[in-house]
């Protein structure tokens, strides 16, 4: 890698295999003993040839390193890009795979509220939602990647979702037969969800969070543009040393090869450091703002369809449903703060512009819910129920929650979009670096090289 | 040592949610009311508050009376359960309430209004039965609620209006005959009733289940998780009605008078109930509610009579 044509013709051997290999061109004058490489190096320092060979290599090896070292940082940077890039799409399924079982819930026991048969497109939507989250928990299963932290609650999902389908599917049949016994098979699916599948969803999707957040946090750590810093430095200082011991032994003001190793070295690792500055900036929009969005909005969402379960829960209670109208008002409390943070964080004028309407979305819903609550507790059943279930999933409560949780899902689907496009800006920003150091660092050594052979020349 | 720690994990279960009983966990064991409380005697616990004289006219209730205030909020407000198939369930096609104890409570109603469409029904667990009488959440409660002494002390009861007892459900092929062949048997009972506290006092020991609702057992029976249920005879054959591979067994090892309970600071709203109930028994009423709802089981009987301490 170091030896170095030269113009006259003469090929000579330079760097750690021409220490080695070089005759006695240089004419020892006090030669050390024979084979020992005490003596061999002796040799080297008391002579300026010597020197000059010795500093050539020290040269060429900091500007080497610094390339090695510029390269590792930006490989190191890319490995935790990827990591959040993978990461990435998991975590989307899993938010997807705990808001369609809270969809699905909530589905189930809106479609009991009714009385009768239940409507064929209520039905559909909560088979639909189961389908969608066997798929989403397989591909899950497959994609998660081993470890005891996804392995329970896949395992939990794995097992208790049939049995809820199968809790769902005896409270229909007995539903059927006119059996009360139905109802009670229903409270025990939702009780199921809420208090088993949702929270092992949850506990996935925690866990891809977190291996996301650390690639987040490794992909814009300060450290690696440190470690291009100094190994800039290190070049720059190593230049100006060497040129400055030549100008001293040899009077020559600029050796120009040196100066121009020196100053490609130091060019890339200044692009390369800009790089990392820009993918650094992509990955804390990306992680801040988008990701913090996603994360807040996921919630909401997922916290709004448990809210939309415990109202049907309420009123198939007739009466005794006080403490799941509790917890409504604990799932929707936090709304709207967390859609004010999503707001806060947004960072496309699109995803704002969701964000604030599906904030006052919500309090269309609320209302229709208060109209709810205070029919049922008027002693108007008939027409709470008229509400919340209507004509199947065109009631004025299904309506109202549907318009919100599209502008939630949108808002939801922008911040998604945004938070990808950041990393992939982030990552283009990383593309060529690490590549580019290790042949413009080898092309500095090489010119330093060059500039030293020079010089040593000179002593022939 | 077992019951302790069902009962630590029931108080779990439970305390995670809005400390209600409508999402408290289905199959929660829980120990039987060991120490029952000492219970104070009060004579004949059915005696109850002597009618004071003929009905007022519908829709003309006596000025001051808690059947006044009734009337002029425009419905009867009655705490009935929402699963006991026969007496007290909503209907699965009509999503409306029906059985033995609505009719009752219609009945209350036309007195009341002339309209037996004037009420609001609204669910209670048995456990929540005298909580809401007592705080007035209902003006009554029409649900399986058995009379006696400690009961009593909290709410006041109408006249008997149906005699019930308390009897075992198994399985079709089970080969026990009465609740004394249970012994060492998981067996479920709804929490805050007299069942429970029964089943506590069964010499051969069985394994006593509690749960919030009792068609909560009827899902843990159908599941295995139990295996009988033991409450009234009444509420049992609801529950054999919607399960073909359950059978009702053995001699009713228990009297369980069915009372209306009802707030004990308006002792005329009591008498206004029982001069219901009165007419019921005289008119024929009472009877074509029992064939009604009661007829595919034997030949209706009498309607159990009134006992008043005036």
């Amino acid at each position: 890698m170091v030896g170095v044509e030269i113009g006259a013709g003469r090929a000579v051997g330079v760097g750690l295999a021409g220490a080695t290999t070089v005759p006695s061109a240089s004419g020892p004058r006090h030669p050390g003993p024979a084979g020992s490489s005490g003596g061999r190096l002796r040799r080297y320092t008391r002579t300026t040839p010597g020197r000059l060979r010795l500093l050539a290599l020290a040269v060429a090896v900091v500007f080497a390193a610094a390339g090695a070292a510029g390269w590792a940082a930006v490989s190191r940077r890319s490995a935790a890009v990827n990591q959040v890039a993978a990461a990435e799409p998991l975590v989307v399924d899993a938010q997807a795979l705990d808001t369609t079982l809270a969809q699905a819930d909530a589905t189930a026991t809106n479609t009991f509220l009714g009385g009768g048969i239940e409507p064929a497109d209520q039905r559909a939507l909560y088979q639909s939602d189961l389908a969608t989250a066997a798929r989403l928990l397989a591909d899950a299963a497959e994609r998660s990647g081993p470890g005891a932290a996804v392995a329970g609650p896949l395992a939990t999902l794995s097992t208790e979702l049939p049995v809820y389908a199968g809790l769902v599917d005896t409270a229909r049949a007995d539903n059927r037969q006119g059996f009360p016994v139905g109802a009670a098979y229903l409270r025990q699916a939702s009780r199921l969800m809420a208090s088993t599948i949702l929270p092992a969803a949850t506990q996935l999707r925690s866990v891809h969070v977190a291996r996301l957040e650390q690639g987040d946090a490794r992909s814009r750590n300060t450290t690696d543009a440190t470690t291009v810093a100094s190994a800039a430095a290190a070049v720059a200082v190593v230049a100006v040393g060497a040129l400055a011991w030549l100008y001293r032994r040899t009077n020559r003001v600029l050796n120009v090869a040196l100066v121009a190793g020196a100053g490609l070295a130091l060019l890339a690792l200044a692009v390369t450091l800009v790089g990392l500055r820009g993918q650094q900036a992509e990955a804390a929009t990306a992680g801040q703002r988008s990701f913090a969005s996603v994360d807040l909005l996921a919630q909401v969402r997922t916290a709004a369809f448990k809210a939309k379960g415990d109202e049907s829960l309420t009123l198939i209670g007739r009466g005794n449903g006080g403490a799941y109208e509790t917890d409504f008002t604990t799932q929707v409390t936090p709304l709207s703060d967390l859609l004010a943070h999503a707001l806060a964080v947004s960072v496309s004028a699109a995803e704002k512009t969701t964000v604030g309407q599906a904030a006052s979305a919500l309090q269309t819903y609320l209302t229709v819910h208060r109209a709810i609550r205070s029919a049922d507790d008027g002693g108007q059943f008939d027409q709470a129920v008229k509400l919340a279930v209507g004509g199947g999933t065109d009631s004025a409560s299904n309506q109202a929650f549907a318009a919100f949780d599209a502008k939630v899902s949108a808002a939801l689907d922008a911040a998604q979009h945004d938070f990808t496009s950041h990393i992939t800006a982030g990552r283009h920003r990383l593309r060529g670096l690490g590549v580019g150091l290790v042949v413009v660092a080898a092309l500095a050594a090489a010119l330093a090289l060059f500039g030293f052979q020079q010089r040593i020349n000179e002593y022939r | 040592m077992i019951l302790a720690v069902a009962l630590v994990a029931g108080a779990c279960s439970s305390s995670h949610h809005a400390g209600g009983s409508a999402v408290a966990a289905p199959a929660t064991v829980a120990p039987p009311t060991t120490a029952a409380a000492p219970t104070p005697d009060c004579g004949d616990p059915t005696a109850s508050s002597r009618p004071s004289g003929p009905l007022p006219t519908p829709g003309d209730m006596p000025a001051g009376s808690y059947m006044r205030t009734i009337q002029d909020r425009g419905r009867l407000i009655a705490g009935v359960s929402p699963d006991t198939l026969l007496f007290g369930s909503v209907n699965p096609f009509t999503a409306q309430f029906e059985g033995f104890d609505v009719d009752v409570v219609k009945a209350i109603a036309k007195a009341i209004f002339g309209d037996t469409s004037k009420v609001e029904y609204t669910a209670v667990t048995n456990a929540q039965r005298i909580p809401d009488v007592q705080a007035g959440s209902v003006d009554l409660v029409a649900h399986t609620m058995t009379i006696n002494c400690a009961r009593r002390q909290m709410v006041d009861f109408s006249s008997v209006y149906f005699d019930a007892g308390q009897k075992v459900l198994v399985r079709r092929d089970s080969t026990a005959q009465s609740v004394n062949d249970l012994g060492g048997k998981k067996v479920c009972a709804p929490l805050g009733t007299t069942s429970i506290d029964n089943l506590g006092r069964v010499p051969t020991h069985p394994v006593v289940v509690g749960v919030a609702d009792e068609t909560d057992c009827l899902v843990a029976f159908q599941q295995g998780t139990v295996d009988a249920i033991s409450t009234d005879d009444t509420v049992l054959e609801g529950m054999a009605a919607q399960d073909p591979y359950a059978k009702v067994i053995g001699p009713r090892f228990t009297d369980e008078p069915y009372g209306i309970a009802v707030n004990l600071s308006h002792p005329e709203f009591t008498r206004f109930i029982n001069g219901v109930l009165e007419q019921m028994r005289s008119d024929g009423s009472w009877a074509a509610l029992y064939t009604k709802w009661l007829g595919r089981f034997g030949p209706t009987p009498a309607p159990p009579p009134a006992s008043y301490k005036d």
